[in-house]
């Protein structure tokens, strides 16, 4: 499938390495931890045994020198002395005085404690044992020998080393498998989740990543993924309207610029009449910038964080200044424009504020009726604390269906309704609404629309 | 006036600086910051002109650089920035008015008239404002003209006012925005044009000579007719 090198990399390979390190630790430290509690604890009174034992022998041969010894290892070694253990007196030269080996085990001349073989006749039967011993140099040459058969500590030490070596062996096969297998159960489930991604980098957006239904961590990160895929999908096929808008609304005023100009051009017009066309060229060219610069400043207020321009507002004071500057307007199409505004503290760039606030009114003014039009602009502090500023008109209202899309850039309802506008406006206030964290509702008036920006607590 | 502008892009450095020598100034053109800098330093210029984003010095710290220097020449940043804080941040930076890429050339001839006329432009102690036979009393907030008081709002007192300090220049429509509402934003609809022909039928209906003027592609203008002056 892939390199050694690239097999390490995999999650399951290295979470398998890491658990059976694991569990080689503990169990090589409980391990260790009962050896030295048991073989070593005999290992080490075997000793203290013989320590005592060489101990007592010389202090015989100090007490009544060599014959006195020599008679010690005898009653020890006698045809009725109990125990198994092995006694050997040399002279200087070598030769045996006492004791029941035949001869210093050979190529043990020197060394305090030593470990040899004995042939042991038990009848016909001759077993080979293991002996411990402790030796002790006495004075003129003399060299004793204390040993005891560590045959059955040497085989239990052997087995409990094999054990061991068992044991370490069976934990790293059941680490190495549980960890793969582990680690493929949550390598599938990423996997899961990274080729959902790129067949939706590959440009699939309706991809999802799958979940599993059961709540964990995973489907969690799906499911955040998942509506972080949702908001791209929307942004996308958003931006797709939007360009394929922009490539209409600009291009009709620069088409129309560039035919007038052409023909400018063939006629050589000259003084007022070219005049005239030149004026009207930079009125379309001027209407053409205006909605970029709304696109501009929609982009803007969708993309940007909360900066340091922004300050205590009041949504009132905003509502009246625009209220006041669309006056003149109101006026001129005899529409009554009441308001109804109470102080409605909040947070945020004033400027857009009043801009939004501003299009909502341009709106109200825009689509109510000219005969008995009435435009209502209120701004009061809402149930959580937060502050609303709306705007209500009795015009022919936004159908049910439409409130969704409406706010989507470039969407006018009817342009059979006429007027002027390039349907920016709702875009920019519902902007506006998300970067100061609130919401744009639109409601029904009964007859006409109620928009209100909903701002969050200060 | 002699003006200097600093901008990197050769073709609207070229496009400004024709434009403005059309308009009767002169003027001289740097393309870094640095070179702005020290033309700015040396020369004796009525206003700069300076384009925020610039190789190796940014147009803020010029501007920044200048003021530290102690120099008061009036200076309009231009910007492909329309933030307001950005906004906010170039008018701390010590810029005297910032006009965001792409303008009306109309707006730029305005505002660099704005400013270089500012000291001069009335007297701040002043508690009348006349234009002709229209006065402005800024005490009583109430306006007469050939005698006659006319009834004004609030606002509409602002605008005038806004007007007089600056007679015979354009002002513009953002111009009028920014200095009598504070917004720097334009609105879907053309309200200013509204509140204009309202404010003319107050102050110049039923007098022979019109004071408010409009500026073809550009805005208006409160002007004094020029017999009476007799230039
Ligand atoms: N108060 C209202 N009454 C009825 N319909 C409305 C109202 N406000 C908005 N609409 C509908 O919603 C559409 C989108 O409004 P929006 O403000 O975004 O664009 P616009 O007013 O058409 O153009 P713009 O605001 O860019 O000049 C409008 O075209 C209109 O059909
Ligand atoms: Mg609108």
């Amino acid at each position: 499938m892939s390199l050694p090198r690239g097999l390490w990399r995999t999650t399951p390979v290295r979470f398998a390495a890491v658990l059976t390190a694991l569990f080689c630790l503990v169990l090589g430290g409980g391990l260790g931890a009962v050896y030295l509690g048991t073989v070593a604890v005999v290992d080490r009174q075997t000793e203290a045994t013989l320590d005592a034992e060489i101990r007592a022998l010389s202090e015989r041969f100090e007490e009544g020198g060599l014959r006195r010894l020599v008679g010690a290892i005898e009653a020890r070694t006698g045809p009725d002395a109990r125990g198994d253990n092995v006694y050997l007196l040399v002279g200087p030269d070598g030769r045996r005085r006492a004791g029941n080996l035949s001869a210093w085990p050979a190529g043990h001349d020197d060394g305090a404690e030593i470990s040899f073989p004995v042939t042991k006749r038990d009848g016909a039967e001759s077993t080979e044992r293991r002996v411990r011993a402790l030796t002790f140099e006495l004075p003129r040459g003399y060299r004793l020998l204390v040993g005891r058969d560590s045959e059955d500590q040497f085989m239990v030490r052997q087995r409990f080393v094999r054990a061991a070596v068992w044991v370490i062996l069976f934990a790293i096969a059941v680490g190495l498998v549980s960890g793969v297998l582990l680690g493929r159960r949550v390598l599938r489930r990423v996997e899961a989740a990274a080729e959902a991604g790129e067949r939706i980098a590959a440009g699939n957006l309706e991809r999802r990543v799958p979940l599993a239904g059961s709540g964990d961590e995973f489907d969690r990160l799906a499911g955040s993924v998942n509506a972080m895929l949702d908001r791209i999908e929307g942004l996308m096929s958003g931006m797709r309207l939007a360009t394929d808008a922009i490539s209409h609304d600009v291009r009709k005023p620069l088409t129309r610029v560039r035919a007038e100009l052409e023909l400018a051009l063939l006629r050589r017009a000259e003084g007022e009449d070219a005049q005239v066309v030149m004026t009207h060229a930079l009125e379309q060219i001027d209407a053409a910038m205006k909605i970029l610069a709304n696109l501009l400043d929609i982009a803007r207020a969708e993309t940007r964080v909360p900066g340091d321009s922004w300050k205590p507002i009041d949504l009132a004071t905003i509502a009246e200044d625009a209220a006041e500057l669309y006056h003149p307007v109101a006026e001129a199409r005899g529409i009554e424009v009441v308001l109804d505004t109470g102080p409605a503290p909040a947070r945020g760039e004033p400027q857009l504020v009043a801009q939004a606030v501003a299009n909502l009114i341009d709106n109200a003014l825009k689509y109510a009726p000219a005969a008995d039009g009435r435009v209502t602009v209120r701004a009061h502090p809402t149930d959580d604390g937060g502050a609303c500023v709306e705007v209500a008109d009795n015009g022919p209202g936004i159908p049910a269906e439409a409130r969704a899309t409406v706010a989507d850039r470039f969407v006018r309802l009817d342009d059979a309704r006429g007027g002027e506008g390039s349907g920016l406006g709702l875009s920019l206030v519902r902007a506006v609404a998300h970067l100061h964290g609130g919401r744009l509702e639109l409601l029904d008036n009964a007859p006409g629309l109620r928009a209100r920006i909903m701002l969050p607590p200060v | 006036m002699r003006l200097l502008i600093v901008e990197d892009d050769t073709e609207t450095a070229r496009y400004l600086s024709d434009g403005l020598r059309e308009s009767g100034h002169v003027c001289d053109v740097c393309h870094t910051g640095p070179e702005g800098l020290a033309a700015a330093l040396t020369g004796s210029h009525d206003a700069i002109v300076i384009d925020r984003m610039l190789p190796s010095m940014d147009g803020l710290s010029v501007v920044r650089t200048l003021r530290a220097e102690g120099r008061t020449t009036p200076v309009l940043v231009l910007s492909a920035l329309a933030q307001v804080d950005d906004r906010v941040q170039g008018l701390r930076a010590g810029g005297d008015d910032y006009l965001t890429k792409p303008f009306a050339f109309s707006e730029l001839l305005a505002r660099l008239d704005a400013l270089t006329r500012r000291g001069s432009a009335g007297d701040s102690e002043a508690t009348a404002l006349t234009v002709g036979d229209l006065v402005l009393d800024l005490l009583a907030r109430t306006a007469t003209r050939a005698g006659r008081e006319i009834p004004l709002l609030p606002r509409e007192f602002k605008i005038l006012e806004y007007f007089m300090l600056r007679p015979g220049r354009v002002v513009t429509r953002t111009m009028l925005l920014e200095g009598v509402w504070d917004y720097n934003f334009d609105p879907q609809t053309n309200v200013i044009d509204v509140h204009i022909s309202r404010l003319r039928q107050k102050i110049d209906k039923g007098f022979d000579t019109p004071l408010l003027h409009t500026v073809r592609g550009a805005g208006y203008m409160m002007k004094a007719p020029a017999a009476k002056d007799g230039a």
